[in-house]
């Protein structure tokens, strides 16, 4: 460790000319030897080893995290440790905006937690049959699915997967049965078109969502899928598919780090006259 | 952000890093932070990924010539901060419950003077122990230090004295007994 020193500076306790005794300088010195995080490294390496490979800063929109971040505020308390992947995903797909779709995924994402699966034809449904309490964002299958703790319930009721895995446990899946680097480039751009799309067009947005959706129903990327689509829903003031969308979020992914956005998207359109 | 004007202020920030430049010049740094702001060891790797997303983010944001570690901390210490109030800390075994074993301490000396450190640490609030934590053992400049914690420098030399005078206070009795 070097120290810097300016002239205004007070010797430090590690230093010979401080106050410290030479008990207390033993001891502070020896407390400076911290454990060897070689390993550790190496490890954040790989997780973000595609993001680094971006090189240039990159503008990227993201999870709350971030959003904190950018209005100067603190980390919210909602993100949990669990969720860190699909934060890291978020703003890999705004770094796909930025530099392309050159991105290399792979290592950061897995094809183990597949939320569970937008109805695609429903979510494009015309506005005019979703009025009311009717709703065509929900699939008919999914009335009866209740919330199930950490697991999610797919649409089909068929499969039952963890909502929430951890980033290693995510890892270790991702080594065992990755989603191929292509698909998930095409995802992502699909993903970004789409994004791009929610304010200016969000029925263009909802058809390439649905085309996502039916492209790859148990993308690693379903829950950002669903929270773009709930956007464009409240943009498209289909407020009451919105919320079904919500709820299925909720359900399916209840430790999603999105549900705040979603829930904040939901009720601001809610709050218009 | 102010820029700090000792030479070691402008000697650690490139004038447009990128994210690898940053990880691969103080991802060490950033565990070491981390760890001396009292991030438990399990989640040091999840805090660490965390402050990187937050870099990557801010990174348009950095102004040339800002001491990349000031930036660095400031970054660690609110997510350090967050992670708390998350309670991601549960898995953190309380220092107040080791009674260092200093007399038959059969551990490497680094481990028992790290715990007495820890531990005396634990009883300063944030602000004084980010502050000792920044210019005691990462030997930064004091006015880098300041920046990083954002208070004055004059406050952030107050900190210092203060916390000294309490990690003095609470290692005291312990470096006797050491002695004796």
């Amino acid at each position: 460790m070097s120290m810097h020193r300016s002239a205004s500076d007070v010797p430090r306790w590690l230093q010979p000319d401080s106050d410290a005794s030479a008990e207390l300088r033993s001891l502070v010195r020896d407390a400076s030897v911290l454990p060897d995080d070689g390993a550790r490294i190496a490890r954040l390496r790989s997780r973000l080893g595609p993001w680094l490979l971006t090189g240039a800063p990159v503008d990227a929109p993201a999870g709350d995290v971030l959003d904190a971040q950018q209005a100067g505020g603190s980390v919210p308390p909602a993100v949990s440790a669990g969720a860190v992947a699909p934060k890291v995903m978020m703003a890999l797909i705004g770094a796909s905006l930025a530099v392309s779709a050159a991105v290399a995924w792979p290592r950061l994402t897995t094809s183990s937690a597949p939320a569970a699966v937008s109805a695609p034809a429903a979510i494009v449904a015309p506005a005019s049959t979703s009025a009311g309490t009717g709703g065509s964002a929900v699939a008919p299958e999914l009335g009866d699915a209740s919330p199930s703790g950490d697991h999610a319930v797919s649409p089909s009721g068929l499969e039952r997967t963890p909502a929430a895995p951890s980033l290693r446990k995510e890892a270790k899946a991702a080594s065992a049965s990755p989603e191929r680097g292509d698909s998930l480039t095409e995802q992502a751009a699909l993903l970004s078109q789409a994004r791009q799309r929610l304010d200016a067009s969000p029925t263009e947005a909802l058809r390439l969502l649905t085309e996502h959706a039916r492209r790859f129903p148990n993308s690693t990327l379903s829950e950002e899928r669903r929270l773009f689509t709930i956007q464009a829903l409240a943009q498209s003031r289909r407020l009451d598919d919105a919320k079904r969308e919500l709820e299925l979020l909720e359900r399916s992914s209840p430790a999603s780090p999105h549900l705040p956005r979603a829930r904040r998207l939901v009720a601001a359109k809610e709050a218009l006259p | 952000m102010a820029v700090g004007e000792h030479p070691d202020s402008k000697r650690r920030a490139p004038g447009a890093p990128t994210l690898r430049q940053v990880f691969e010049a103080e991802v060490a740094f950033v565990f070491r932070a981390l760890r001396r702001l009292g991030v438990p060891e399990n989640d040091l790797e999840d805090a660490a990924q965390d402050v990187f997303v937050v870099v990557h983010r801010k990174l348009a944001e950095f102004e040339e010539g800002t001491p990349i570690r000031s930036w660095l901390f400031g970054i660690a210490r609110r997510v350090a901060a967050a992670r708390r109030r998350r309670g991601h800390a549960r898995h953190e075994v309380s220092t107040n419950d080791v009674e260092p074993n200093v007399a038959g301490a059969n551990h490497e000396p680094e481990l028992e003077a790290r715990a007495l450190l820890e531990r005396a640490l634990s009883k300063l609030d944030a602000a004084k122990r980010e502050v000792f934590v920044l210019y005691e053992l990462e030997g930064l400049p004091m006015q880098d230090v300041a920046l990083a914690v954002g208070c004055p420098l004059q406050t952030a030399y107050s900190r210092l004295h203060a916390a000294r005078a309490l990690v003095r206070g609470e290692l005291a009795p312990l470096l006797q007994r050491k002695s004796s």
